[in-house]
């Protein structure tokens, strides 16, 4: 299909309105052009609208989801990946994430940006509360704490993660990046994994992350906006946890 | 910050993203399946499925009532293609017919939805509010909506498309969604 016939698809696609092979071929076109994901946004965003707020679904709906959330709440982090050395290129790295890697990548993403983008009317400032939330656990004993620098030292960070899994960095003095950019957080683990542990952003600040597991160090790169499921891109900082 | 919480797996969170969202999105999935068990097990899905993969909404590209919606129409429509929903989707059928002049401006304004989406709603040509109505509520392609409505398919894409531009511009001019494209 051309572009043009694909362009001619988008608002169809944001309703719902193709067949499959259609969308299949929609949804190739939105992964190489931000333009039409925005439009297939925005139209999507009119739709929200159209549904309106009707009568709330039976109580016990909430009381089933209720019971799964009690069943078993799934461990925290991105899946596993496998650090891959490339021959080819000795001092650079392919690194070879799952398939769930990229999505698990947005956790930072979703942190940063919730608070202008929800509609919650009692939301607090989220970069209070997760700048207090840093110094609490930067203060916390069994915190442990990493210092991440440039090969240069030009560029610096800080991070921090507690027992519990829970982890801040703190990125505010990296130069800000275009906005078809962003910076991505990696965990360097005892046995040679290395796992997203997400996307801080083009401007980061303070950014909360989760991850379990043993890690050693910190390594931030360099991707596209979206995060990248394999790097091949030089770690633009390192920090051994101490 | 509901976000958030959800990804570290905060029970309170979801429930507060529940208690505001639930209602538009059991109504979505309730009005495209008919069947009430159906819409049950979608609202149950969607709010589930935030909740093991939180990653999936990115709130840099809309709001979590698009996200939840988005995902409701989604698994509505799939369902109404399938064999579970074959029955009901034929009833509707039916129904699409007897009700070719439905009017989703008076639906919305029945729901007591707010006066803003009623005006912006007035800006559609009948033609426009037709199109969108059956693809987005009734849960057809757009081939069986020009199939329906006797046109075809290239004016109902253009219709919706256009339709949708509408709508956006004037909920833009409202002040209730921005106007970027």
């Amino acid at each position: 299909m051309a572009n043009h016939e694909i362009e001619g698809l988008l608002a169809v696609y944001a309703l719902d309105a193709v067949s499959d092979d259609e969308r299949r071929q929609v949804e190739e076109y939105l992964e190489r052009n931000p333009r039409a994901r925005a439009e297939v946004e925005s139209y999507r965003e009119v739709a929200a609208h159209l549904a309106f707020g009707g009568a709330s679904p039976p109580s016990d709906v909430w009381d089933r989801i209720a019971a799964e959330l009690d069943s078993g709440v799934p461990a925290p982090g991105p899946a596993l990946s496998r650090v891959m050395s490339d021959g080819s290129r000795p001092r650079r790295r392919v690194w070879l994430l799952s398939a769930g890697a990229v999505a698990a990548a947005a956790i930072g993403a979703v942190a940063i940006t919730l608070a202008v983008t929800d509609d919650s009317p009692d939301s607090r400032d989220p970069n209070s509360a997760i700048e207090q939330a840093y110094g609490e656990a930067w203060a916390d004993p069994d915190g442990r704490r990493a210092a991440l620098a440039s090969p240069d030292g030009t560029m610096n960070a800080e991070a921090v993660i507690l027992p519990d899994g829970r982890g801040f960095v703190s990125a505010g003095a990296l130069p800000p990046l275009d906005r078809s950019e962003t910076y991505q957080l990696w965990g360097v683990f005892g046995d040679g994994d290395i796992i997203s542990l997400g996307i801080v952003g083009e401007r980061p600040g303070i950014e909360p992350f989760t991850a379990r597991g043993d890690i050693d160090a910190f390594v931030i790169t360099k991707e596209r906006a979206s995060g990248v499921v394999s790097s091949t891109n030089e770690p633009l900082l390192i920090g051994a946890l101490g | 910050m509901l976000a958030m919480a959800i990804a570290r797996y905060e029970h309170g969170a979801l429930a507060e993203t529940y208690k505001r969202h639930a209602g538009a999105v059991y109504a979505l999935a309730h009005r495209l399946l008919i069947e009430q068990s159906l819409a049950e097990d979608v609202v149950q899905e969607v709010f589930l499925r935030l909740w093991n993969d939180p990653t999936r909404f990115d709130p840099g590209r809309g709001t979590m009532r698009s996200y939840l919606l988005t995902q409701t129409h989604g698994r509505s429509v799939d369902l109404l293609r399938s064999n579970t929903a074959r029955r009901a989707r034929e009833q509707r059928q039916a129904r699409a017919t007897a009700e070719s002049e439905y009017d989703l401006e008076l639906e919305v304004w029945d729901l007591a939805t707010s006066d803003q989406v009623r005006r912006s709603l007035e800006v559609l040509p009948a033609s426009e509010r037709r199109a969108i109505n059956l693809a987005y509520f009734g849960g057809y392609t757009y081939r069986e909506v020009a199939a329906l409505l006797g046109e075809a398919e290239g004016t109902v894409k253009t219709r919706i498309r256009a339709g949708l531009r509408r709508l956006r511009s004037a909920l833009s001019d409202a002040g209730l969604t921005t106007e970027d494209h």
